[in-house]
């Protein structure tokens, strides 16, 4: 109901929309932006840029799920953002290590810039999620969206730290074999 | 952008439905649940003798806090060809009995005595030899000869056994008969569990065992593909307690019902994984088998086609732990 009701405003062009998601989605969109980026600042400078995001792109856009609509944003704005400031530092921050187990998945080195072959990763990686445990799926997610750590992912799901590297080494192979079979490299 | 960044912004496009599943954690003990755990297991140790009972027992869940959806009673078919060919299958008076395990007297327990019976070692539950004479009922019929029974013995035993047919104590003799050797020193347990019905574990593991009360140890052993048993260890302590509350968990599981005349077990039946077993001896001296899928199912050996599925944040933190047990 809420949803619709914020969904409502945005297509009214009624300006307390922003002010509306704020309050309502500002703490979620701050923990997904939160693993992405560690200065204060730019987090703030991030979750402005995603009502704004947002205000532009709704209407004509109509999100089903606003929240995730919201978060799936953040992210993105969060990763630019990370790569634009973060460049000469990267090496030190805990993205890159996120990052750096993901790499594990593609060819080193290569630069893809298709657009095209960007939408089929997505198609794939959306695919592959389908085909996992739900617990395999879910530790994925959150370390990989959500770029939690190990000990945040083992605490959520009352894991053992090791069982969940044990299952993300899994899942990494998994993706990787995917993607080949997939032919996409 | 490199692969591995577009790698990662792919990941961001995941389905909302997926990620809204990721948010729900595993849910805690509620104080007021810890409360009433307390006092269940105070009321507990005014029953039970024992301070290592007491510890064990406090630990145990009395709602694991899961819901299942409500499911029709299965009534469980005769036996398939494929149990009807197993060793040690037999009919008498027309019930169709499979065997459940062999029971050795402590005096038998010997990697000779094994060797000699063909069985692994390791599978061995002693018996005490007071107790075993305790465990059987009467006679109820003796087979001396087997041949001239050859209308009512199916199967390889045919022949190869005789001795004296028991009835198991307290235990309805439609559903458990017990053969003992003419050595005297093994009897084999059989169950007949055609045309019992059941909608929940606690139906068969209650009802039949009451597996919870009369738990008094489990061990777990690995099964290969190949039908074969590797190693076997007990659980002890924070492990035993995890099993109990998987145990207790079963029984609110529903059993699964038959897809296209058919089970899932009899799809899985030549999985070409690892299994675990986890075998719990209760008090009495019987052995309840209950046998993990990687897929996540669990059934109790000897009795096909009566099988839950486990949550998988239920399944999950018990294969973990299996998985560490076996691995020392």
């Amino acid at each position: 109901m809420e949803e619709k009701y914020l969904l409502d405003l945005f297509f009214q062009r009624d300006e307390r929309a922003i002010q509306t998601v704020r309050e309502s989605y500002g703490a979620y969109c701050r923990t997904v932006v939160n693993g992405i980026l560690n200065n204060e600042e730019d987090i703030e400078e991030c979750l402005n840029d995603t009502w704004l995001r947002a205000w532009n792109a709704i209407p004509p856009q109509r999100p089903t799920n606003l929240r995730m609509y919201l978060a799936k944003i953040a992210r993105n704005l969060a990763l630019d953002r990370y790569k634009a400031s973060c460049a000469e530092k990267r090496r030190q921050g805990t993205l890159e290590i996120t990052m750096e187990e993901l790499a594990f998945c593609v060819p080193a080195g290569e630069t893809t810039e298709s657009q095209v072959q960007a939408h089929e990763l997505e198609r794939l990686i959306g695919t592959f999620l389908r085909t996992l445990r739900p617990m395999e799926c879910n530790v994925f997610l959150r370390r990989y969206f959500y770029a939690e750590s190990v000990a945040e992912i083992a605490g959520r799901y009352r894991l053992s730290e090791s069982y969940v590297r044990l299952l993300l080494s899994r899942t990494r192979n998994k993706l990787k074999k995917y993607l080949v079979k997939e032919a996409y490299w | 952008m490199t692969n591995r960044d577009m790698l990662f912004r792919a990941v961001g496009t995941a389905d909302d439905e997926l990620l809204e599943r990721s948010e729900l954690q595993v849910s805690t003990w509620s104080k007021k649940r810890w409360i009433h755990s307390v006092v269940a297991a105070v009321l507990m140790a005014t029953v039970l003798a024992g301070a290592w009972r007491l510890y064990l027992f406090s630990a145990l869940e009395d709602d694991p806090g899961y819901t299942f959806p409500d499911s029709k009673p299965m009534t469980v078919p005769e036996p398939d060809e494929w149990a009807m060919m197993m060793p040690a299958f037999f009919m008498i008076d027309g019930r169709k009995y499979v065997v459940q395990d062999a029971y050795y007297s402590e005096s038998a327990l010997s990697e000779e005595r094994a060797a000699q019976l063909k069985v692994q070692f390791h599978e061995i539950y002693p018996v005490s030899d007071d107790f075993f004479g305790e465990y059987l009922g009467e006679v109820t019929d003796v087979y001396a000869d087997w041949p001239k029974k050859k209308d009512q013995l199916v199967g390889h035993m045919e022949g190869t056994v005789s001795g004296a047919l028991y009835t198991v104590k307290g235990v309805d003799p439609k559903l458990f008969v017990a053969l003992k050797s003419e050595d005297l020193d093994y009897f084999i347990v059989y169950v007949s569990v055609a045309g019992l019905t059941f909608r929940t574990g606690a139906d068969l593991l209650e009802n039949y065992f009451h597996l919870t009360e009369n738990c008094r140890q489990i061990r777990c052993s690995v099964f290969t593909p190949g039908h074969e048993r590797l190693y076997s260890v007990e659980l002890s302590g924070d492990r035993f307690v995890h099993a109990m509350n998987f145990i207790r968990m079963l029984n609110e599981l529903k059993i699964r019902q038959y897809v296209n005349g058919t089970t899932e077990y009899e799809e899985m039946r030549y999985e070409k994984r690892n299994r675990y077993i986890l075998s719990c001896q209760l008090k009495n001296g019987l052995v309840v088998e209950l046998v993990i899928y990687p897929e996540g199912y669990v059934y109790w050996y000897h009795c096909h086609g009566v099988y839950m599925e486990l949550p998988e944040e239920v399944f999950t933190p018990l294969w973990s732990m299996l998985d560490e047990v076996m691995a020392e």
